[in-house]
């Protein structure tokens, strides 16, 4: 994932950690072998494009042709009632 | 700036070896993406010289109509030239010509490399409304030629008409050119899109110093000095690019688009004639500019003279068999039409003509469809009929739900706003108008309803946006005179006071 501080973050921090962005970094820090942090969506998209298991979070223009895109009940990033969509 | 933004959670492809297929297919091993340039595949050199001619005067140049008439010729020499019907199709200015383009552009694509493919079912999704695939074809082209000028211009154009503003610059940011002139005066427009005037200024003046003796930079410069809300300045620069070629008819027209902002129908009209008497314009480029000088009668208050107006448009679009913008007019009609009956009228001929279909993209029919829907509930809402609101409202959330087109989606979002707000169910219409917060209609009820949830930074930063929207549009017209006019304490409904001034 993105460092929880990160302006992009801060969407998926309220939604789905429901989490202060210091709360986050603790998560992370207590989950470092389950939680990999990058510094941008091509750094994630790489990770999760090569490990088998993976997933993370980007931004929906970021999408390469690498990685599946994971419904979230039920719903693609571009329908009506996504979860994650906001600012 | 953080605007709105849709996450995608991911996962790691199942289809490896689909994948792997593809990327070599895609990305031969030997090309280095510092250097490589998408190929143009074709039998004729001649053919290829030809659409890079264009393509530099179409970019660098803005010699639109000289370019389109060069990729007229190279793919008449060359019929199978996959890349030279595409590049016609992204920018030609006759809708049927688009649309025929684009087909074969799809065609014959058999005809060219992986690369050129991938770019051209790109554009074809596109246009089907399948924006995650064009999303990510567009990304697996600009992560094999990231620094191809071409690739780079076509990524931030499509994603600057996706309002990916911040988006677009950093594809620019990241290609690392800096000596082409019409990417400077795109990203211009992108700093000025996001309000960031001050960026968007020095990209202007980067732009005048390449190109000192062209009319675009000036033209560009006056519009964005438009935008600003600087208009004395902006008409300063409209008159140099005028002065530099007397020939350059948006810059004509840029300045009676200035003075209807700035209030003054009359010589706002008198400079709209002057551009209709001198210059031949291409068809979409007519309509654009006499659309506009229809919303001068808007503006003054002139319902008779606003009709008479769009009129005119409506039946020279029919005339030219141009559906889209037959559409658009008639439903320009019934949003500014006072009588409700009539205006309903007007929204009947809007949908005939769209259904009609003739000469226009799908995806733009489409989008008409949804405008035009849109209108109807609104117009619902203001004769009190529920019923035909709701109607209206389900088949726009319906088209929007089978579809991922970004203004199919916004329509159907200021729609449910209007709806709610009008319900005074002010938190659920607040997440549906922050999806549209591009238009003015919804935003003037955005800002009442942060209002009425007491929520005064967001009535305020929305009421200055607002305030401060200067697009010279139909919307813009309906909507922002009014809002200043209640700003300054006078001439307002109840609600718009109320967002206007209580912050």
């Amino acid at each position: 994932m993105r460092d929880p501080s990160s302006a992009d973050m801060q969407m998926v921090l309220r939604k789905v950690l429901n989490m202060t962005a210091e709360q986050a970094h603790a998560f992370v820090l207590a989950h470092r072998d389950a939680i990999t942090l990058a510094d941008t969506d091509d750094a994630v998209l790489r990770f999760v494009s090569t490990s088998p298991g993976a997933i993370g979070v980007v931004d929906l223009y970021s999408l390469t042709q690498d990685v599946n895109v994971v419904k979230i009940d039920g719903k693609l990033p571009v329908e009506q009632g996504y979860f994650l969509r906001g600012n | 700036m953080v605007g709105r933004m849709i996450a995608s959670m991911v996962c790691a492809s199942f289809l490896v070896t689909g994948v792997t297929s593809v990327a070599q297919q895609t990305a031969p091993s030997q090309t280095n993406p510092l250097t490589a340039a998408l190929p143009l595949t074709t039998k004729s050199p001649e053919a290829r010289r030809l659409v890079e001619e264009a393509l530099t005067l179409y970019l660098d140049r803005v010699e639109q109509e000289q370019s389109i008439e060069i990729l007229r010729k190279a793919v008449t020499i060359d019929p199978d030239f996959a890349m030279g019907h595409e590049v016609l199709a992204q920018i030609s200015l006759d809708s049927a010509e688009q649309v025929a383009e684009q087909e074969k552009a799809f065609a014959s694509r058999s005809h060219a490399t992986s690369s050129e493919q991938l770019v051209i079912e790109w554009y074809q999704d596109a246009a089907e409304h399948k924006l995650i695939p064009a999303i990510t074809k567009m990304n697996d082209v600009l992560n094999q030629y990231p620094h191809d000028k071409w690739v780079v211009w076509m990524a931030t154009w499509w994603l600057q008409n996706q309002a990916q503003y911040e988006r677009s610059l950093a594809v620019y940011e990241r290609s690392g050119i800096t000596d082409s002139p019409g990417l400077i005066n795109n990203m211009g427009y992108a700093y000025a899109s996001i309000r960031q005037f001050d960026k968007a200024f020095t990209m202007m003046d980067k732009y005048v110093a390449a190109l000192p003796n062209d009319s675009n930079p000036q033209d560009s410069y006056a519009e964005i000095l438009r935008l600003a809300g600087r208009f004395n300045q902006s008409i300063e620069h409209y008159r140099t690019s005028l002065v530099i070629n007397p020939e350059f008819y948006s810059s004509q027209f840029g300045l009676a688009d200035t003075y209807s902002l700035m209030g003054d129908q009359v010589r706002a009209r008198r400079e709209y004639e002057i551009g209709f008497q001198k210059f031949t314009l291409p068809e979409l480029q007519q309509i654009l500019w006499k659309t506009r000088e229809a919303a001068t009668y808007v503006r003054e208050g002139d319902n008779d003279g606003a009709q008479h107006a769009f009129q005119a448009i409506a039946d020279y679009a029919h005339s030219r068999q141009n559906s889209q913008a037959e559409a658009d007019t008639y439903r320009q009609m019934a949003m500014c039409e006072q009588n409700p009956k009539q205006a309903m009228a007007y929204l009947t001929k809007a949908e005939a003509a769209a259904q009609d279909g003739k000469n226009a993209l799908k995806i733009a029919l489409s989008q008409e469809l949804a405008q035009i829907l849109r209108a109807r509930v609104e117009l619902a809402l203001k004769m009190g009929n529920k019923d035909l609101a709701n109607s209206a409202l389900a088949q726009l959330e319906k088209m929007s739900d089978s579809s991922d087109d970004m203004l199919i989606e916004n329509a159907y979002h200021g729609a449910a706003g209007a709806v709610l707000f009008s319900q005074h169910k002010y938190d659920q219409a607040i997440s549906h108008l922050e999806e549209d917060s591009n238009n003015p209609l919804s935003l003037k009820l955005l800002a009442t309803a942060y209002q009425k949830i007491g929520y005064s930074a967001g009535a305020k930063r929305t009421t200055e946006t607002l305030t401060n929207l200067n697009d010279p549009t139909l919307e813009q017209a309906l909507v922002v005179p009014a809002f200043r006019k209640c700003s300054e304490g006078s001439g307002c409904n109840a609600n718009a006071k109320t967002a206007s001034l209580k912050h």
